[in-house]
């Protein structure tokens, strides 16, 4: 049964003008998220994986950030129209194309809250300091629901009510660092979706929270998205807290999507890439039975960035069984994302045909 | 020794330099500094008579006494041949004074003469020359007249020609004492006065800063409590009780100056001595046994306050200059026959009504030199030093 | 809604009777040094003590026996020379704020950097020049090259358009000199990009929400505090700038009551200072009840 695709990113270019030095946070990103999917971003810190779903919503701290792609949000282009470089890595020079960038920014403006909605790491330092949460709360919903005042308290309650907290009417009343972590990121929770999104965004909810409250926080989030119908996008560097409440995974390295992997059937999980692999082996050693063969515990030693090949390439295992032309490939181009079984695509020389 | 200069740090020093060397000049020469002239003469440079050409010349149109006949055809040209060009009103002993009235084409079409003038001055070759001898010093009323070759028409136009000894650059004010010879004897006020200042301001800042940060005793809320009332006394009522009662000796003046700018430094040294305080190395260091004076001056003071408190002697020896001009200008400060910017400018100033800009604008760019010269040294100093912290 | 625990109720009379302490010492301190002031028209018999008690009580009670200076009430006088001197302070505070708030703004933007980088520039090169020169330079230009010549007798008899006129040049002078659109500029500027850079107004924006109230909030405190901080400033340089322009305010009476060699009129000097320092003590009191209560860390 397939479901209808709310969001694609297609060969999105992420860049920051740090001058001199023009940086490539994302080369050629491609993500399905559907109706009612649950999916699960898997990277380092540093491998665009905020980025790429800042850039829906037109949230990149530098003007524009996006120099090449598509992100389609429920059939409409968010970036249309955006000029062409020789180069996608180049960067949009700030001056040039004023009138793309604002139409960029008017477009994603319209999504923000109302369609997509984002929850952030630290929710402390999220909420405003000087504002009660039910003040809050009352600004947001006045913001994207001008005619319904009198439902207010109604839809606040019922967004509470599923959320585990002892005492409501103290956590509305209360200013933000008054609360604990937990309840802030509950309370944050309540404040993104009271816009009714169809998309909710949350980039590393759990960073900032002990063990216990962790599991609590994304037990949560999938409860609130099964039963509204909405689409998660969980953003995480943990794989095993979030490998058992997603549909598929997205891994990402270095600014480009290695896998894409469904997840929902624990047994038949098979990643194919050497990085998912070592990833799967990091978040538990015993997790499961099929290994490709040869594959050994990959080293520790932190990824060396190579920007004109396969960011693995430095450390991969797999590429020392492959042939020598197959290797200068890996180093020298970046791999493309190829279906190799339903519901997973691999980007890795390795696996072509 | 950092070797990188910046800009603002070598502007401030040649600055400086000026400065200084004025002072030098003014101590050395006092008296013959300021040169004697004609009263109320203009700059010589041509370029700052422009200001002057504002004032309308006086043009008459004179008709010729003896015709009867009306002159009824103005030509075209008659209204260029007015004098176009506006004449220099200086002129010094020993130079020609030229002055050429209008362009060549139109000269040739009519006849120059002096109607009033000193003697020896002629129109010839197309320009009114003149050079003043040694009895030829004063005040001129020139007038120059014109009449076009088929006209009976005579124009003339007048002005005031100020001829001296000396090229007065800078002009002379209304009891002819040159301006540049008024300002380079009145820095001798600037920086010396400021010493005393600095010296309480900056260096009692500097201890009584320190003191009240470090330590958490009475005394110390009795310096706290000193300063929030030194910051409330309106200062410049300070400086005029302070000049009134000592009989406007400016060296009692700069210590209520230190007073007052004194709250500021010690909150200042205060805060930053605070902020280090709570961190770990002065415990450890007081278990050692480094003495609370070493662990304040050598380790937290010397470290971190060096930028701010150049800063500080900058800002200090500033606003001594401008507490002093201040003073001066409301005669309060240095009285009359010793000469001071602010006596300057206050002379120079009923005298804007006439045009006389030259007695108040250079008296001001200079006073705006020596301030710029201190801030300048101070703030590239104080990068020098700390080239991290982002001084605005 | 604040609520007035025991807490705080205490920590609003401290501040108040901080700063009332302060005035009222400050007071003493210029009844000193006026005693000390040489008049050639008190007789000798008077000693400095006496002449302290006399001008404490005139200062500190309102005794009404020293009510007359020449042929006007010293409450009337008072009250004309306030009424000009605060409105050149404040007429010209609020052409700085009006200038530098939207340009101070325009960081949030993010956009004409160049023009900023021009502005704070042009503003840091004239900023050094003080009151005093900017002053003399602008009424320089004016009269030499516009031929005009506004008067402070103008302002007296005039309509509202001369009296606009005639503020011109003190506004402009005082607005552009010593720094104080420079200070005013850099800590707009400076706190915008603090709060810009704050993760809850990212989190805002992430909402749909507009950010404006949320910054204006932010700036608020600042702007106070250093708005009191240039009133301050101004008022301890009132008597330069009045006299400068003639402007018959505080400043301008107590200058020409100190400079008649005979005798001074000691009242009206203490009523002007006690205006001056009561609008000192005001602000000062008004910012440290806006720093306590607008801090959100004190909020618990």
């Amino acid at each position: 049964m397939t479901m209808p695709t709310i969001l694609k990113i297609k060969n999105l270019h992420l860049g920051f003008n740090n001058s001199p030095t023009y940086i490539s946070a994302v080369r050629g990103i491609e993500v399905t998220i559907n109706k009612g999917e649950k999916v699960g971003i898997i990277g380092e810190s540093g491998s665009g994986k905020s980025q790429t779903f800042l850039s829906t919503l037109g949230l990149l701290e530098n003007n524009p950030g996006v120099t090449a792609g598509e992100i389609i949000f429920d059939k409409v282009n968010i970036l249309d129209g955006i000029p062409k470089y020789k180069k996608a890595n180049s960067g949009i020079p700030e001056s040039a194309n004023k009138k793309w960038i604002r139409s960029y920014k008017k477009r994603a403006k319209s999504l923000r809250g109302k369609k997509i909605s984002i929850i952030f790491q630290d929710a402390k330092s999220s909420l405003i300091p000087y504002k009660k949460i039910i003040d809050q709360a009352l600004d947001t919903w006045k913001k994207h629901n001008i005619a319904n005042n009198s439902e207010f308290h109604d839809t606040v309650t019922s967004l509470l009510a599923d959320m585990d907290i002892k005492d409501k009417g103290k956590l509305l009343d209360s200013y933000p660092n008054q609360l604990s972590g937990g309840e802030a990121q509950r309370a944050y929770i309540m404040l993104a979706l009271l816009g009714n999104p169809e998309v909710l965004i949350a980039d590393e909810p759990t960073s900032s929270l002990d063990p216990y409250s962790s599991r609590k926080i994304i037990d949560l989030l999938v409860k609130i998205v099964d039963q509204k119908g909405l689409s998660l996008i969980l953003i995480s560097h943990r794989l095993d807290q979030i490998l058992s409440s997603v549909n598929k995974i997205y891994v990402f390295l270095n600014g480009l999507a290695m896998e894409e992997l469904e997840v929902s059937d624990i047994n038949e999980i098979n990643p194919l890439h050497p990085y998912t692999i070592f990833l799967f082996k990091m978040a538990n050693g015993n997790f499961f039975g099929k290994l490709r063969n040869g594959v050994s515990n990959s080293n520790t030693e932190h990824i060396k960035r190579n920007n004109a090949g396969c960011p693995y390439s430095t450390v991969c295992e797999l590429k020392k069984d492959l042939d020598i032309n197959l290797q200068t490939k890996c180093n020298d181009t970046i791999p493309e994302q190829r279906l190799i079984a339903p519901g997973q695509k691999v980007a890795c020389w390795a696996y072509e045909k | 020794m950092i070797i990188h200069l910046n800009f603002r740090f070598i502007l401030g020093i040649m600055l400086l330099f000026i400065l200084i060397g004025m002072n030098v000049f003014a101590f050395f020469f006092s008296d013959s500094i300021i040169k004697n002239g004609t009263p109320a003469r203009p700059p010589s440079l041509y370029l700052f008579q422009k200001v002057l050409y504002h004032q309308p010349i006086e043009e008459e149109t004179v008709e010729d006494f003896f015709s009867f006949t009306v002159p009824e055809e103005i030509d075209q040209d008659a209204e260029e041949l007015i004098f176009s060009r506006n004449p220099k009103r200086t002129a010094t002993v020993g130079r020609e004074y030229r002055y050429v009235p209008s362009s060549q084409r139109l000269r040739s079409k009519a006849s120059f003469w002096v109607e009033e003038g000193p003697s020896g001055m002629k129109y010839e070759d197309g320009a009114f020359i003149w050079t003043p001898d040694t009895t030829q010093i004063g005040k001129y009323d020139i007038s120059l007249a014109t009449q076009m070759i088929d006209s009976e028409t005579i124009r003339s136009i007048r002005f005031k020609l100020f001829s001296d000894k000396k090229p007065f650059y800078f002009g002379t004010n209304e009891r002819g004492n040159s301006v540049l010879g008024l300002m380079i004897a009145g820095s001798k006020w600037s920086i010396l006065p400021g010493f005393i200042a600095v010296l309480i301001a900056v260096f009692g800042g500097l201890f009584l800063g320190a003191y009240s940060g470090y330590n958490k005793n009475l005394s110390s809320n009795i310096v706290d409590g000193a300063t929030l009332v030194l910051e409330s006394i309106p200062a410049l009522l300070l400086f005029f009780l302070a000049a009134v009662i000592f009989s406007f000796n400016i060296y009692i003046v700069m210590i209520a100056v230190g007073l007052v700018l004194l709250p500021a430094n010690i909150n200042v040294i205060k805060s930053t001595v605070k902020h280090f305080v709570d961190c770990q190395f002065v415990e450890s260091s007081k278990e050692i046994g480094f003495a609370d004076n070493q662990i304040l001056y050598r380790d937290i003071i010397w470290y971190n306050c060096k930028p701010i408190i150049i800063s500080q002697i900058a800002n200090c020896f500033a606003f001594a200059i401008m507490v002093e001009v201040t003073l001066s200008y409301l005669q309060f400060g240095i009285q009359v026959p010793e000469v001071s910017w602010g006596n300057i400018l206050l002379q120079g100033k009923s005298d804007i009504y006439k045009g006389e800009y030259w007695m108040v604008f250079f008296p001001s760019l200079v006073i705006i030199m020596s301030l710029l010269s201190f801030y300048l040294t101070g703030n590239g100093l104080s990068r020098l030093l700390d080239p991290r912290k982002n001084s605005t | 809604m604040i609520i007035m625990s025991n807490d705080r109720t205490k920590n609003v009379l401290y501040l108040l009777l901080k700063n009332a302490a302060v005035f009222f010492i400050s007071l003493f301190i210029i009844c000193l040094l006026l005693a000390l002031v040489p008049d050639t028209a008190i007789p000798s018999e008077i000693s400095y003590f006496e002449r302290v008690k006399d001008y404490l009580t005139i200062s500190y009670l309102f005794s009404y026996d020293y009510s007359v200076s020449g042929n006007f009430l010293i409450s009337e006088l008072i009250l004309h020379g306030s009424k000009l001197t605060f409105t050149l302070i404040f007429l010209s505070l609020l052409i700085v704020l009006i200038i530098a708030l939207p340009a101070g703004l325009l960081v949030a933007s993010e956009k004409n950097a160049m023009f900023q980088k021009l502005f704070a520039g042009t503003l840091s090169l004239l900023s050094p020049i003080p009151i005093l020169i900017w002053a003399s330079l602008l009424m320089l230009l004016v009269f030499v090259f516009g031929n005009m010549v506004p008067l402070y007798i103008d302002f007296e008899d005039g309509d509202f358009r001369t009296r606009m006129f005639v503020l011109l040049i003190p506004v402009a002078a005082i607005a552009l000199g010593d720094g104080i659109l420079l200070d005013f500029y850099n800590k707009i500027r400076d706190e915008t990009r603090k709060v810009m850079n704050e993760p809850w107004l990212k989190a805002v924006k992430a909402r749909g929400l507009p950010i404006y109230n949320h910054v204006l909030r932010a700036l608020l405190l600042p702007i106070f505090i250093t708005l009191s901080s240039k009133i301050t400033y101004l008022i301890s340089g009132i008597i330069i700038v009045e006299y400068i322009f003639a402007w018959q305010g505080l400043g301008f009476m107590i200058w020409r009551s100190l400079e008649t060699p005979g005798a001074k009129d000691y009242p009206l000097i203490l009523g002007s200072v006690k205006v001056l320092l009561f609008t000192v003590f005001l602000f000062s009191f008004i910012r440290d009840i806006l720093t306590y209560k607008l801090n959100p860390q004190l909020m618990k």
